[in-house]
This record gives C-alpha cells, structure tokens and sequence, in this order.
C-alpha cells in the first residue's frame, strides 16, 4: 500500500480506501458509490476505474438504492456518504436493503460522533451508532486504529454481508497487531495489568484518548457491534465496575448495550456510563469536540477520578 | 398485436382478477383496488413484454421487475402461479400466518427482486441494476412498476436524475397513473400535472397510454430491446383505481379494501372482463 503525497498520517479512512484500489487493481469486482464526496485516498480509483466510482450527487436514499442494485446484481459494493446523512437521511432504505432484504452493502461514511463538531449539529453523527443499534444482520463498526482498518477489505470480501462502517476523521497510526483482531468477536481488551477491578469500556476515538492519558485500568475496545456478548460477559466477570464511554448520545448507544448484556446474563457490576446528553439542548454557538466532551462531563480527569475511588473503595474492603 | 390475442389477454386480465379475488379473500387481507389498477399492465409485462422461462428459471436469466408500488404485488402471485413460475401449492403455503415466504424472500423470481412497500424505493435500486447490467455488457432489461402517488417521494426523482444522466436506457418506467392516493385524487392533494412532462424535462423519453388497453402497453413496449436512445423510457400508462369493479373504483379512501362477508359473493358476481 502506498502512502499519499501530502498527508502525513494516514487516517482510518484513507488505509481503508487505498487497500479498496489495491483489491480493485487485482481484479475484484469492487463498485464504489458516493453521495458527491471524496477523498485523497480515492483519486487513483477515480482515475483507474472511472464507471466503478458512482456519483448518486447529494442523495443519500438513492446512494442507497443504487447500491442495493448494483448488489443484487453481484456487484462488491462500498457506499460512501458524509455522515449522519446517509444513516438520517437514508435510514428506511438502510432498514428495507440492508436488515430486512441482507443485500451485502457496505455502507461507509466520514466522519463519527462529534469529529466535525466545527460544522455544527447538522454534521454531528452522534445518534448514528444508536439507531443502527436497532437494527439486526448489521454490524456497525469503528475502527479505532490502522490495523482494524486495514482488515476490513479482507473481511467485507471474504465475508460479505450488511455492513455500516463510521470513520473517525481524527483517528491514526496503529495500536494493535492483526492477531488482536477478531471480527467475530467485536472487541478487543488493552490490558493493564496494575488493576483489575474496574474497566472502560468505549470504541472509537474514545479508546485512543484513554490509552493515550495512560489510565490506570484495562480498556475494552468494542470496535463492531454487536459484539460476541458470551465472550465479553466472560471477560466482564473479572471486574466489580465498570465505566462505559462513548462519543454519541447515551439513548441506546454503548453504554445502554453494555447495561442490556449485563442485565440479560443477571449480573450485578456497577456501571457508570459516559456519553453525550443534549440535556441543555443542542449546540447552538460555534463549538468543538472538547467543548463538547467537557459539557457532557467526558474528561480524563474525571475518569482518573473515578478508577481512584473505585481503587480504593476495593482496597478498603 | 392481432385482435385475437388482445382478447384473449382480456380473458386473461378477467381471470386474474378473479383468482386474486379467491387468494386475498381467503387471506382476509390485501389491496383490490391497486392490484386492480395495474392488472394490464402486469398482463402485458408477463405475457408479451418480459423474457423469462417458466420451465427453466434460474436466479438471472430473466428480465427483472421491480414492483416498487409493493401495495400492488398482490397481483404477482396469481401471475406467478398462472405462468407456472410458483405451484398452487406453494402459493397458498407463502400466502398463510406463519407459512413459508422462502420464494419471494428469496428475490430471484421476476417481479419478486425487491421487497416493494416502503414508496420510493423500488426505481433507485432498480437503477443500480440497470447500470451493473450495462457495465458487464448484459441486454436483459429492467422495468419498474411506480404508483404515480409514490411519486411524491424524493427519493424516486433522485433516481429518476440518476438513471438520466447514466443513460439507463435498459430501464422502463411504468407509472399506473390513476390519480389517486389513499385519502384524495392526486390533482386534489398536490398537483402532479404536468407528469410526463417532468419526466421529460428530467431527460427521460415518456410515453402516455390507455394503461386498461393491453394492446397499447404492448405496443408501447414493443421496440424497447431495439431503441435507438440512450434515455430511459417512461410509460405513464393512465388508469382507474380500482377498475374492473364497479362499486369501489375511483372512489378515495379505497386504497386497503377487501371485500368481506357478503360483499365477496357480489365482488364475484361484479368483477367485468373489460
């Protein structure tokens, strides 16, 4: 894979789409429809495979009618639109095609959470990972580092079926090895050997941020939902609290599938979950991820705060 | 078409009416008036129009039919069953509580590629289709069946821009144009006339038939693997909800009857070969 002339770093996005034209070049069958968006990482495919790369304009429903179409005939194909719309705009067609019908699209999109907070509500996804929470035979996937990134053109190939994919327009580099890595597993646990009676749980930008402050506690890493819930309440077992945090609204989002799984397995971990509540109505000035993060109470210190007391109320036992 | 084999597909058109009289009646649900609405268009479709095998059928050797008004595709199943693409039995094993919808949940017979109902959806992804079967060079054709009342969908005119400029001219549009809605004609609800001329201006070729005249349907589709243009094609095929019975056609509020009761027998007795 090549790196492209220009960006430093290269973003989720970006290994993602160039390891796309890499499996283009030899000779899969790959379709890519965009509702009127690109990306550096695309430009050769647009060059290369002119009539591949299908520009619906800005519309998302028909971004994901076209796709149904060119699926059922056979077609390999990668929706790509600007989120939240093709998920707000487009989610009957996500519902009939994608659930119900199980047409294997690979619906992708920039930008997750509050990642373009800049631009104000209109482009915040933060209710995109909730609503497809609620649909079925659709993974929703974050990946929170290149490695995860690079894996998913083997995977949507070799395995295709619904897929809704949010790429984080800030998240780069490489924190895990491919044997990290299991799909069919959903998550992957950063360990931290020091404590074991508390765990974050998070996905996303929120994963990079924790390992990045160096919290003092194992963090799971839910980068596909649903994730294998047997084998994550087999891991949960091993903590007394648990900390959800998520970039995206609390209704039906992370926090409240980690508090349907633990419900369903009647288990009895204290969790505290962090996410996005709008309780004071939605942004109406000119705002940003922090701002954002910091209203809604989301900050490390709170968190180191948090893996404190739980410390010591368990050393005190 | 010789006059001899209009009229037998009148008969035709008759007895499916008929036979979805016996179907949805048992069932105690269905939507008469739009299967009646679209019955010759369906007839001229799976009878002169579309290239299938009933005897051999396999997922993609036939041309494909995207039933986008999906309240209609009640219509389908005693076509199927006449043109013995499905059996009897396997009818009225799909048409029961609890039964088996494997056939058309597996989207491979022609007029079941699509799981129609939601409005609007049905022509973007037969678009998509129409422009896979252009990249590999494949002549099957594409046809959509749209409600003109579906037509107050966005989504449809996105894609009826999209299959324009991509000049999809696999692709035939049959608009069942019998101005009506659920609750109001449609030129009282909000205004869609001029409609082919928004077709056209869309860039689509359009033409305006009798859609209760199965010659002129067949007629209309009769040169459409040999046209000379690049747009696709657009057939506003005007209609009457509810034809072929009486007492419920062109009446709004319509749209979910069935009769039931004593009104099956007199439904029975009604039902006009047109």
């Amino acid at each position: 894979m090549q790196n492209i002339e220009g960006i430093a770093e290269m973003k989720v996005r970006d290994v993602f789409f160039l390891d796309v034209y890499d499996k283009a070049k030899s000779g899969e069958d790959i379709i890519i429809a965009s509702s009127d968006i690109g990306a550096p990482s695309l430009d050769e495919f647009r060059i290369m495979f002119g009539n591949r790369f299908v520009n619906v304009g800005i519309a998302e429903q028909n971004l994901l009618a076209v796709s149904a179409g060119l699926a059922f005939a056979g077609k390999k194909v990668i929706a790509y639109g600007l989120n939240p719309f093709p998920v707000t705009r487009a989610f009957d067609q996500i519902r009939n095609f994608m659930a119900s019908m199980q047409l294997p699209i690979t619906l992708t999109a920039l930008n997750a959470g509050t990642c373009s907070a800049e631009a104000g509500y209109t482009h915040m996804p933060v209710e995109n990972v909730s609503i497809m929470r609620t649909l079925q035979n659709i993974k929703v996937i974050n990946p929170s580092d290149e490695t995860i990134s690079h894996m998913l053109v083997n995977e949507i190939l070799s395995h295709p079926s619904p897929r809704y994919i949010q790429f984080d327009k800030y998240i780069e580099g490489k924190q895990y090895e491919k044997c990290d890595i299991d799909f069919s597993r959903g998550f992957v646990v950063n360990r931290n050997d020091d404590k074991q009676n508390v765990v974050i749980i998070t996905y996303g930008i929120w994963v990079r941020e924790c390992l990045k402050a160096g919290l003092d506690c194992d963090i799971i890493d839910c980068f596909s939902l649903p994730v294998n819930e047997e084998i994550l309440i087999g891991e949960l077992r091993k903590y007394e609290n648990i900390v959800t945090v998520e970039d995206g609204i609390l209704v039906g989002g992370l926090g409240s599938m980690i508090l349907e799984i633990i419900n369903k397995y009647g288990m009895n971990n204290k969790i505290i979950s962090y996410g996005l509540c709008m309780k004071d109505g939605y942004p109406k000035t000119y705002t940003n991820r922090e701002v954002i993060w910091n209203q809604s109470g989301i900050k490390i210190d709170a968190l180191n705060r948090l893996i404190g007391h739980f410390s010591r109320s368990s050393d005190n036992e | 078409m010789n006059k001899i084999r209009i009229e037998e597909l009148n008969r035709k058109a008759h007895d499916l009416r008929i036979r979805f009289l016996d179907i949805f009646t048992a069932l105690g649900y269905g939507h008469l008036t739009t299967a009646y609405s679209e019955t010759e268009i369906l007839v001229a479709l799976y009878y002169e129009v579309m290239q299938y095998d009933a005897k051999d059928w396999k997922e993609d050797n036939h041309d494909f039919l995207f039933m986008s008004k999906g309240h209609g595709a009640g219509m389908i199943y005693p076509i199927l069953e006449d043109v013995g693409l499905i059996t009897n039995e396997e009818l009225h094993d799909m048409l029961r509580l609890g039964g088996n919808a494997f056939i058309s949940r597996k989207f491979f017979l022609p007029g079941f590629e699509f799981y129609g109902g939601s409005l609007g959806m049905g022509l973007g992804m037969a678009a998509g289709l129409a422009y896979a079967l252009k990249m590999n060079r494949d002549n099957k054709m594409v046809f959509c069946v749209l409600g003109d009342a579906e037509c107050y969908e966005g989504s449809i005119w996105e894609a009826v821009l999209f299959a324009a400029h991509n000049q999809l001219n696999n692709l035939i549009v049959i608009v069942d144009r019998n101005y009506m809605g659920c609750s109001d004609f449609t030129e009282n609800m909000c205004r869609l006339e001029p409609f082919d001329d928004k077709w056209k201006a869309f860039g689509w070729e359009t033409k305006k038939v009798d859609g209760h005249s199965i010659g002129a349907l067949v007629d209309a589709m009769g040169q459409i693997r040999a046209r000379i243009t690049s747009s696709p094609l657009c057939i506003v095929a005007e209609t009457v909800k509810g034809k072929g019975l009486d007492s419920v056609s062109n009446i709004p509020l319509m749209h979910g009857y069935m009769p039931s009761g004593k009104d099956i027998d007199e439904a029975y007795e009604n039902v006009k070969l047109l």
